[in-house]
């Protein structure tokens, strides 16, 4: 560790905090921010949860036991909406926006008062969009993808659904605008772009591919809006539209926002990993390029989640190939990662467990998404559980691995007190073996003929839907386990060092643990010691 | 030691796991894999989802193989020492080149096999497939033959919810339909998608593709059917609230039972059409009535006629159902259709329209008297 | 915030860093914007 670092509790005499329900309404300060975006991603994640469990339990076993099918079709659909907008988006935003500064040396983000409103939005936005569970028509029903003319059936809730994902696209623009602005402009002197922990990196990238997609996104929903109110045909045939032009527009936004999905994921197993392997992140710039490269493909893929609408082969061939090639930089990756780990010196603290996991399982995902990749075999898989299973291992023993990693990595430093290691574990291994025996036999369902969005199944298909939805209430449950271990750490702990972890390096594990309100009023001096790992 | 031994352990679960899935045909019968199909395109689709499959299965053996072996003795507990290194410039180049290879060498069976499942000329028989809320419907183009097929009775019956049925008491629960589709095999078919209403799928795992049927456009796709036998399957795209109950069954029958079953349709089909000018009494009425509508209304508006508030309006007591002046709305709700409810003026007979709309005047109290024949719905088409 | 009697020794004192974080604000948003404009209008037939 350098001695040449300043540290700012120098500065402490500038660190009150604001009091009552104000600090938190009012917030410009990123770290409460970050805390705020993590606490509501975690009620978000409990929400989607309880969707999933219903669907789990009417899929337990064939015959319609508990919900009627129409609101079985809202619940598939607003728990995708709800996990992907509610949890994994605004706790990886909760992420950056806690870290980014500390992690360039910066004092805050680049606009506190507008990364105020980006948080208010979500609950705002997340209010309009669960009201419509109680409206006549009952909640969206259509998919998350929203396809017409079938989304356009909605009742009620339509405008409703609509503007929340208005909102919530305005939300993530203006946070993603935000971690440009930051990174571009307030890094400390020494905090070149080739010097920033992967983190950070992965975060630049993924504002990009946040502003660039999501004002599609918008496009998208506003057609739908004026097709449904205003007397326009972009999406029916009848009017000279055509249905299939939606699902081109959805999902130009659609495989960007997977990407941005799991991006800031890559970014935090990049930083855990060195840290407990004891050793620097192989193949730093290669991971830089990598990233790079998969964001940039990730915008001429988007038609392999059409590949049965009835393309033309051409169109078939070059979605294929463009979709098979970004299986090279992710392997990259990988096997950057693996390299990493290779001739380490590891400790498997539950940070390094969920990171280790994620490296296994999200391969798993990506061997499937590589099969899925293959179009004459896609007509087999698509709309059945096989994408189910590939899309949930991605994102569940993906992105959520991950995001757990990082809180488990970083919540020492947040609140000064390690959590309870052993409960950690449990937390892990509880996890891993439920996730597995949730997820894994999907793949079979699909394989063996089962469809998607269906609240009930004919009988060859009983088994493996019994084992999963077991593996989804333990699972479930098993969550409470981390709600227990993030209050608790809160409230108290063995006290943590500034730096934590014996092999962690950067910025913000110069900061004492908890780090002053505002940190980094001066910046820092930037050594290699203190540099990403 | 505990959680090494636990990740071992995990490692030879996901091994077993691993290779029950990828071992061949035996795994089919447990449920594990895709089936290989019933024609020459559905085998050849198994054949290369098996060798990507493979591929995919050596890949992460490797991978996890090398990642394991590292857990194991790469661990501070054991006393490593970490190395310092963090790039290698030949290790990048290769594990750039290699995949790109394998890549490769995938993509060039999977282009010769979609461009086999794209030529769809010199079809013998054409049949077009529609996809609506919630059945299918064949049109055979120059046969001249055309009907409905929707999910069987006793399907219907024991997946309402609270049915009390098991499912299991059911034959080809949820996959059963009443008119399937007939084909003869070693012909070319000619399939045709398109949807009614918002956008299907047509999916037959044993013909190895399924194609959108979607409004307003028209999919081109084939099969050679080469054995004779029952084959099923489903709607694959989210089409509201019954898309899990619109199962697809197509019988491949030879040619002879093939052309035979043509001729009986023609029949049927003209049956249906000469009793639009027969008289039927209230008995035999509410009978069909009562059938036609447990079959085709009761989705929605359910058994009771109370339909679903705020969805699918209330038949028992309505105006429409119980008033004279309701009377023709009513035959025109039946015949063309209003916002969700679809038309079943081209699905439903003269005779089946009349008894089901004399079954809505006279059940559930609605008590009305009405009788309404044949002739009636012919009129006003 | 930034200790105001301070520079921050890349040079840079806060009103310059202010500003240059508004400009990229203005033409980061501007982007997406237009994004949204240009994708509806290249899509009305």
């Amino acid at each position: 560790m350098s001695e040449a670092v300043i540290h700012s509790e120098h500065d402490d005499h500038h660190d009150h905090k604001p009091t009552g329900i104000g600090r938190w309404l009012f917030s410009t300060n990123h770290k409460d921010i970050g805390t705020m975006y993590l606490v509501f991603s975690l009620i978000m994640f409990f929400i989607g949860g309880a969707m999933a469990m219903i669907i789990r339990l009417e899929l337990f076993q064939p015959g319609l036991q508990f919900v009627d099918p129409l609101f079985f079709n809202s619940m598939t659909t607003v728990h995708a909406l709800v996990m992907i907008f509610g949890a994994v988006m605004p706790a990886g935003v909760g992420l950056a926006n806690w870290l980014i500064p500390m992690m360039i040396g910066a004092p805050d983000m680049a606009l506190p008062r507008m990364n105020n409103m980006s948080f208010w939005i979500l609950p705002f936005a997340f209010t309009l969009l669960l009201s419509t569970l109680f409206m006549p028509g009952g909640a969206p029903n259509g998919g998350w993808t929203m396809y017409p003319p079938l989304t356009l059936q909605l009742g009620t809730a339509f405008p409703f659904l609509i503007f929340a994902v208005h909102f919530l696209g305005i939300s993530s623009i203006m946070g993603a605008i935000n971690i440009i602005a930051t990174v571009f402009n307030m890094r400390a002197p020494g905090m070149t772009f080739m010097k920033l922990p992967l983190f950070v990196w992965t975060w630049i990238i993924t504002a990009f591919l946040l502003i660039a997609s999501l004002p599609v996104l918008a496009g998208a929903v506003t057609m739908l809006l004026t097709d449904k109110f205003f007397g326009t045909s972009f999406f029916d045939a009848a009017g000279g539209g055509d249905p299939v032009m939606f699902q081109h527009i959805f999902w130009f936004f659609g495989h960007p926002e997977v990407y941005i999905l799991i991006l800031p994921a890559f970014g935090i197993v990049s930083q855990i990993i060195p840290t407990f392997a004891r050793k620097p992140l192989f193949g730093y710039d290669s991971m830089v390029y990598a990233t790079a490269s998969i964001a940039f493909l990730s915008f001429f893929v988007w038609a392999h989640h059409m590949f049965t609408v009835g393309m033309p082969l051409a169109g078939e061939l070059f979605f294929m190939y463009a979709t098979m090639s970004i299986a090279v930089p992710t392997g990259v990756k990988i096997f950057n990662w693996v390299a990493t780990m290779w001739k380490g010196s590891m400790t498997f603290e539950t940070p390094m467990l969920f990171s280790i996991a994620f490296v296994i399982l999200f391969s798993i995902g990506g061997f499937s998404g590589l099969m899925l990749a293959i179009t004459p075999v896609d007509f087999q898989y698509h709309d059945t559980y096989f994408v189910v299973a590939h899309f949930h291992y991605v994102l569940v023993t993906g992105a959520v691995f991950a995001l757990f990693a990082g809180v488990y990595f970083w919540i020492p430093k947040w609140t000064g007190h390690m959590y309870d290691e052993k409960l950690g574990q449990i937390h892990f291994w509880i996890s891993v073996i439920s996730v597995n025996v949730l997820f894994f036999p999907q793949h079979f369902l699909g394989l063996a003929g089962m469809p998607r969005r269906i609240p009930d199944y004919s009988l060859q298909f009983a088994e493996f839907n019994m084992v999963s939805s077991i593996g989804g209430f333990v699972f479930g449950l098993s969550q409470l386990l981390f709600v227990y271990i993030v209050i608790k750490c809160i409230r108290g702990g063995t006290r943590a060092s500034d730096q934590v972890w014996e092999g962690a390096h950067g910025l913000e594990w110069t900061l004492p643990s908890p780090p002053p309100f505002h940190s980094f009023t001066t910046p820092p001096k930037v050594t290699d010691a203190t540099a990403h790992s | 030691m505990f959680f090494k031994k636990l990740r071992d352990c995990l490692g030879g679960i996901a091994a077993t796991f691993m290779l029950l899935l990828w071992s061949g045909s035996a795994s089919a019968e447990w449920g594990l894999n895709m089936r290989p199909g019933v024609t020459p395109i559905s085998n050849e689709v198994y054949d290369l989802h098996m060798l990507i499959l493979w591929i995919v299965t050596i890949i992460g053996i490797i991978v996890f193989g090398v990642m394991f072996w590292s857990i194991i003795h790469h661990r501070k507990s054991k006393g490593a020492v970490p190395a310092q290194f963090h790039h290698s410039t030949i290790a990048e180049i290769s594990w750039t080149i290699i995949p790109i290879l394998i890549l490769v060498g995938m993509a060039i069976p999977s282009t010769h096999l979609l461009v086999k499942m794209e030529e769809t000329g010199d079809a013998d028989i054409t049949v077009k497939i529609t996809g609506y809320q919630w059945k299918w419907k064949y049109d055979y183009m120059n046969e001249g033959v055309s009907f409905y097929s929707v999910l069987d009775e006793k399907s219907n019956e024991a997946r309402q919810r609270g049915s009390n049925i098991d499912p299991k008491s059911v034959e080809h629960y949820l996959q059963n339909v009443d008119e399937p589709i007939v084909l003869p095999v070693n012909k070319k078919i000619r399939l045709l998608t398109t949807g009614g209403d918002v956008i299907h799928s047509w999916w037959l795992p044993d013909l190895g593709w399924k194609r959108d049927a979607i409004p307003g456009f028209i999919n081109d796709n084939w099969a050679v059917i080469e054995k004779v036998g029952t084959y099923r399957g489903q709607c694959a795209e989210l089409c509201g609230k019954d898309h899990g109950f619109m199962p697809i069954v197509l019988k491949a029958v030879s040619e002879e039972d093939y052309v035979a079953w043509v001729e009986k349709k023609k029949q049927q089909q003209a049956a249906a059409a000469a009793s639009s000018d027969k008289e039927f009494s209230m008995e035999e009425l509410m009978a069909n009535g009562e059938g036609v509508f447990s079959k085709n209304c009761a989705v929605c508006h359910m058994a009771n006629g109370q339909g679903v508030p705020g969805t699918f309006p209330a038949l028992a007591g309505s105006p429409v159902a119980t008033t004279a002046e309701g009377l023709p709305d009513h035959i025109d709700r039946l015949l063309h259709g209003k916002n969700l409810m679809p038309a079943f003026g081209e699905q439903l007979s003269d005779a089946d329209i009349a008894a089901v709309i004399t079954y809505e005047r006279n059940a559930w109290g609605n008590d009305t008297g009405d009788i309404v024949q044949p002739r009636d719905i012919k009129a006003a088409r | 915030m930034v200790d105001s009697n301070k520079d921050q020794d890349n040079g840079k004192n806060k009103h310059e860093v202010a500003a240059r974080n508004r400009w990229l604000a203005i033409v980061l948003g501007l982007i997406a914007v237009g994004i949204y404009v240009i994708f509806i209008m290249t899509h009305v037939k």
